[in-house]
């Protein structure tokens, strides 16, 4: 029987015969940073893809969106009274202090935020790794010419992405909003660098987040547990931190600060605090004492540096060490 | 004892089983057909774990879905891998044979009768985990005939056996059938079917090709006329005398080999009843003399690419 | 017999060295903090701005127990073990062992659900007794509301228990909308004003183990506001909407675990 050949010319867009030299492809192979990108284009598309990402993807917006709102509402309140525009901190009740006027929006709206980060974080990243461990399928992974840290970088890569997306997302509507509204208000004149924070700190809460999964997942051979487990440190932490630090300082927030962010939503959130450089103003107080005007200052920056980048290479090693593509069954 | 009647399985847009009407008895019976064919469909929905989205399915006379009536003489062996992996194969079976409802001062040799039915008594007290495809295989059996059910399915049951186990578990499957149960092995390795049974159930695309015995299928399959190979050293005269006959449709020659002739004839019986006689009378001389395609894959091949 | 074989080994599943462990610090946590707490009281010496002169076991006991026990421990214990009792099985693809037994499913549920809440509990009641017994010492334990809170950990890890359950039989990741709904919207709504607080299962368990410190706490001003316009809830109304929780919750699981499909996806 006679073999079929390829045509031995190179086949015009009109002929009826495809284009076959595919098959007998002998060229280069990619480079290696294909490889760990491939990983991580093809986990971005897997982590995303489920309903529960997008809706929870969704309501992760709202914070920003209400913030909108609550502008809009504000802008369209004080033009009716004939007065420049004010600018409203989170209680409603005091006016923002000046230079720190859209700022602290951001730095509210990631607070609210967070939560759903993490539920998104719990959706897409439990099985990263656990998946691949339960299936055996780091044997398949680690079969083809990538090395483990390829194999890391491109998961680590994959859910941060989507992670990021999420939390980028909202704030640039936002911060496209407050630009085409408050432009001649100063905006860019008085917080030139107000992009730059955004970015910064929406990338380091969902590499934080990242990190921290990948490492727990890379332990696990079940998403259940992974989830749960981050969920526990997660809402653990913050509740002993909290109980930790209501005592100690009895409610006064510029005591025992560094306790207060003891947590991995209190170092996310105080180093956040301390790039956008804000102070939250607040009234405490009761009914029977009566309220005071309070500040909320920024934690120690190079703590809340050292916490959050701490978590993140704990993360990332813990993952590193137990990625192995055989295990020894004791 | 299982009983379908125009029983279809919808997956949202994806249908799983279409319109199936078929009747499955006691004995052993092979539920064929390649990947995406509607068979663990069919297995589930048998085993009670969907319900038909038309239709009507009994098994033993009664609906199986959450039907505890039915369970209590329906086993079913899984395809899946997963299981208990925490446990021992011995404390598998012991907690699945107790809630199949045998009593406890019995449960303790009915495991290790089964155990050793299935040859795994060397490995039962050993984790699951660490069980190789073939050990997991075993004990999945195990679990499913310790209540000594009347029906008892069986999903790819020979995955990941090797050739003696194969054979072990087939004899296994043989006796229960004898027995007069109703055997179901869903397979689609064909030549490890046709040693186990000659009679299927054959589907594709969710539909139900073909059910019965393999040889009275293929004798069915008129536009496939059958194809008998002979080789003899004297084929052209052969075949000049095979054409005279009104059955026998057409004869090729080997080009490779002289001696090798191919008849097709769309009446088989005929051909061999006819066939001594003609070569009696030509004082021919034969050398070999099979049919290729009376078999189950070609059965399966003439069906499904149809 | 069947039932009493299934309930051991799900106690014995429940009883893994890793999950023992994990229980164990949840249990040993909230104590241990005490005695962390006490020791920065000591070391904040006397004299503080707020005229605190001692450690207060009353405070940081109901501080601890409210925020860290009931709060946390209680929640996430009940939300792993009960959406565990059908979701574990399906990740593992070991329901269909279950699914087809002679068992009537709602038994086999009931089987399954009953060493999930005793695991809970028993971990809750632990936690309480090594909290109290760390803020008020094994002499002072008879003044502390650790009897009454060991009162009503059971309703409380019962309500939890239910609903979690109800979530599991419902929906394909359990863990999530749970989550979701313990720690965002348990978080949110008892602070709302007006009537919100009532679609919450805390306000009302917060109703039945109230725990007031002996000082006048400080809120932000929204949280005082809010907790003014809310409506109260007696009593009476936290045992009947908790017991009617229990008892919808738990006869619809029984009836979705009868009729629902659990299949778990083919690896192919």
């Amino acid at each position: 029987m006679i073999e079929p050949t390829l045509p031995s010319v190179p086949v015009s867009a009109d002929s009826p015969i495809a284009d076959l030299t595919y098959r007998n492809y002998d060229g280069p192979l990619h480079s290696r940073a294909v490889r760990w990108w491939t990983i991580a284009v093809a986990m971005f598309k897997l982590h995303t893809r489920p309903l529960s990402f997008k809706i929870v993807g969704a309501i992760a917006t709202l914070p920003y969106l209400f913030i909108i709102a609550l502008l809009w509402l504000q802008g369209q309140i004080a033009s009716a009274q004939g007065g420049r525009p004010s600018f409203l901190v989170s209680t409603g009740l005091v006016d923002m202090t000046v230079g720190q006027k859209f700022a602290i929006q951001f730095y509210n709206a990631l607070g609210y935020q967070l939560l759903y980060l993490v539920i998104l974080t719990l959706i897409a990243g439990a099985g990263s790794i656990a998946s691949d461990n339960r299936n055996n399928a780091l044997l398949i992974y680690l079969s083809k010419p990538i090395t483990k840290n390829d194999y890391l970088l491109g998961k680590w890569m994959g859910l941060f992405l989507a992670l990021f997306a999420a939390a980028f997302t909202p704030a640039i509507l936002l911060y496209l909003y407050c630009l085409v509204s408050y432009y001649s208000d100063g905006f860019l004149r008085d917080e030139p660098r107000l992009l730059l924070h955004v970015f910064t700190c929406t990338a380091l809460a969902a590499a934080t987040l990242t990190s921290i999964m990948i490492g727990l997942s890379a332990w696990s051979k079940s998403p259940r547990i992974t989830g749960a487990i981050l969920a526990s440190l997660y809402f653990a932490g913050q509740a002993v931190a909290f109980a930790m630090w209501r005592y100690s300082s009895q409610g006064d927030p510029g005591k025992d600060v560094i306790l207060a962010h003891s947590s991995i939503g209190g170092a996310i959130s105080g180093l956040s605090q301390g790039i956008y450089g804000v102070t939250v103003h607040t009234l405490r107080g009761s009914m029977r004492r009566g309220f005071r005007t309070v500040d909320y200052p920024p934690p120690s920056g190079t703590i809340m540096w050292a916490m959050v980048l701490g978590l993140i290479l704990v993360g990332v090693v813990a993952a590193r060490i137990k990625i192995r593509a055989v295990e020894v069954i004791s | 004892m299982i009983d379908l009647q125009n029983a279809s399985r919808w997956y949202g847009q994806v249908i799983g089983i279409n319109d199936v009407t078929c009747t499955i008895g006691p004995g052993l019976t092979a539920l064929l057909g390649p990947n995406g064919a509607g068979k663990s469909t069919m297995m589930k929905l048998v085993t009670g774990q969907l319900r038909p989205t038309t239709g009507k399915l009994t098994v033993l006379g009664e609906m199986p879905f959450a039907n505890p009536k039915v369970f209590r003489r329906l086993g079913y062996c899984p395809e899946s891998e997963s299981s208990f992996d925490d446990m021992t194969g011995r404390e598998m079976v012991t907690m699945l044979g107790y809630m199949a409802g045998i009593p406890a001062s019995v449960v303790k040799g009915r495991v290790t009768e089964v155990i050793e039915h299935v040859g795994m008594t060397f490995a039962a007290d050993r984790k699951i985990g660490g069980y190789s495809k073939g050990m997991r295989q075993r004990i999945k059996i195990a679990q499913g005939i310790i209540h000594d059910p009347d029906v008892l399915l069986l999903d790819e049951p020979l995955n990941g056996l090797d050739p003696v186990a194969r054979k072990e578990v087939t004899a296994v499957l043989h006796g229960l059938a004898e027995k007069g149960k109703c055997v179901v092995v869903s397979s689609h390795i064909l030549y490890e079917v046709e040693q186990m049974t000659q009679n299927i159930l054959l589907m594709h695309r969710g539909r139900l090709m073909a059910q019965g015995d393999i040889y009275q299928i293929r004798s069915l399959i008129d536009s496939h006329p059958h194809r008998i190979a002979i080789t003899t050293r004297d084929s052209r005269r052969l075949a000049s005398l095979l054409l005279e006959h009104p059955f026998v449709l057409s004869a090729r020659f080997d080009a490779s080999d002289d001696t090798r002739l191919e008849i097709e004839t769309r009446n088989p019986d005929r051909f061999y009843a006819l066939f001594p006689e003609i070569v009696l009378e030509a004082g021919l001389v034969i050398d070999r003399f099979y049919s290729p395609d009376n078999n189950l894959e070609s059965v399966f091949k003439y069906l499904v690419n149809e | 017999m069947t039932d009493l074989y299934l309930i051991r080994n799900a106690i014995r599943d429940l009883t893994r060295p890793k999950k023992l462990l994990a229980a164990l610090a949840l249990i040993f946590a909230p104590g241990l903090l005490v005695y962390i707490m006490r020791f920065i009281k000591l070391g904040n010496g006397s004299g503080h701005g707020h005229g605190h002169t001692a450690f207060n076991a009353v405070d940081i006991y109901s501080l601890l127990s409210e925020k860290v026990v009931f709060g946390f421990v209680m929640v996430i214990l009940a939300l792993v073990f009960c959406t565990s009792v059908v979701a574990q099985e399906v990740e593992n693809r070991t329901i269909v062992y279950l699914l087809t037994r002679p068992i009537p499913r709602f038994r086999i549920l009931i089987v399954k659900f009953l060493p999930a809440l005793a695991a809970t509990l028993i971990t809750v009641w632990l936690s309480l007794v090594f909290t109290a017994i760390a803020a008020y010492g094994f002499s002072g334990i008879v003044d502390s509301p650790l009897t009454r809170d060991l009162k009503m950990a059971p309703l409380g890890v019962l309500a939890y228990g239910s609903v979690f359950l109800l979530l599991t039989t419902l929906l394909n990741r359990p863990l999530i909308y749970g989550l979701l709904y313990a720690f965002g919207w348990e978080t949110w709504v008892p602070n709302m004003p007006g009537s919100f607080q009532k679609l919450s299962l805390m306000a009302y368990l917060r109703v039945l183990t109230p725990h007031v410190t002996s000082e006048v706490q400080e809120v932000d001003i929204s949280q005082a506001f809010s907790s003014v316009s809310q409506d109260n809830i007696s009593h009476h109304m936290a045992w009947v909407v908790l017991a009617g929780t229990i008892v919808v919750s738990f006869v619809l699981s029984l009836y979705f675990f009868s009729v629902r499909e659990y299949v778990p996806r083919d690896a192919e």
